[in-house]
């Protein structure tokens, strides 16, 4: 019986910390999100230094696009890449139809916002509190469904020529936009793109992280 | 990752103190960021989602609709669906249909030129 008792208490302990924990966390996401909005530069400590992202300058804007056009360029003419509507025949030759899979991710979108608008129909008539949450279970599956389908679809094309260009093009910007604090000055990290390529420090992955945050390539446009 | 991030934004953009500056940003110019202009992609999300919950706060001040909204995402992006397609709705519906052999509707012709397309037609583009 005690042994139940002790097993019981345990579990709420347990149960407690977590909420403790997932708490923090959300307290420790908010925090950072904070950091990462109240300025168009973004700056943080690693290993002793101080680095920052900034939003990019309309010339380095005007240089990535370059870089990319130049990518996309060299790309093409090399038949080690394949477009992506090359690459979804290919596909298509082994079963995979990613057509298919497409057309299956918008009717979803569509019921998915049949049912979003229907819910938000119930809720400025006062619906009951379970039809609002059948409606959002319901909704759930859906936004999950959809999410697999895009991460499936997302996963078959990442060989593409396409989004080789775009990784490059985010990474050519990381290279571009990152800085250090060399003595009360803002230096670039990397000197050359090579030098960042060559980089084996995890400060790359962070800094990458960052620049897709501040800049979306479709301002590249 | 991602999803967090956006979750957190939400929270921060709901929060009565964002709230409250982002209201008094618009009346007394009080500043949302450090930079007033060149925002960031992710500055842009959190512009968005500030005036999507100010909306909402609106309409529940009104007595639009119950707090329920404000419950959890879905429930806030359901109902300005909803909302939004409502208002497309009312915004289509022909709001007056002149009687062309109605001789006297001549007479207020001379400011046409104002609105050159019927009012619903101009608030559906």
């Amino acid at each position: 019986m005690e042994n139940i008792e002790n097993k019981a208490v345990e579990q709420n302990n347990e149960t407690t910390i977590k909420e403790v924990q997932d708490k923090l966390k959300d307290i420790l996401n908010l925090n950072e999100m904070e950091n990462l909005i109240k300025s168009n530069e973004i700056e943080f400590d690693y290993k002793d230094t101080k680095y920052r992202v900034k939003k990019p300058t309309f010339s380095q804007k005007q240089e990535a696009y370059k870089k990319r056009v130049e990518k996309f360029t060299e790309l093409i003419q090399d038949p080690k890449y394949i477009l992506e509507s090359d690459l979804k025949i290919t596909y298509l030759k082994r079963n995979v139809d990613i057509d298919a899979m497409t057309r299956e991710m918008l009717e979803l979108i569509q019921k998915r916002d049949k049912l979003m608008v229907e819910l938000g129909g119930v809720i400025k008539d006062k619906g009951t509190e379970s039809e609002l949450k059948q409606y959002k279970e319901e909704i759930e599956k859906l936004n999950n469904q959809i999410q697999i389908l895009n991460i499936k679809k997302s996963s078959y094309l990442e060989f593409s020529l396409e989004n080789q260009v775009m990784i490059y093009t985010y990474s050519y910007m990381t290279y571009l936009l990152s800085e250090k604090l060399v003595e009360d000055k803002w230096v670039k990290v990397w000197a050359t793109y090579q030098d960042f390529e060559n980089d084996k420090e995890g400060i790359v992955n962070k800094l990458s992280y960052y620049t897709t945050l501040i800049f979306g390539v479709e301002e590249l446009q | 990752m991602f999803l967090d991030l956006l979750k957190s934004l939400r929270t921060l953009a709901k929060s009565s103190y964002y709230q409250t500056l982002y209201s008094l940003s618009k009346d007394l110019r009080v500043k949302l960021f450090v930079n007033d202009y060149d925002f960031t992609n992710i500055q842009l999300t959190f512009l968005h989602y500030i005036a999507l919950y100010s909306n909402v706060s609106m309409d529940i001040a009104l007595g639009e609709v119950d707090e329920i909204v404000l419950d959890n995402d879905i429930y806030t992006d359901a109902y300005l669906m909803y909302k939004n397609k409502k208002d497309k709705k009312t915004a289509t519906k022909p709001q007056y249909t002149p009687n062309l052999n109605d001789k006297t509707l001549n007479k207020i012709s001379s400011s046409n030129w104002i609105f050159k397309q019927p009012v619903g037609k101009g608030a559906n583009k």
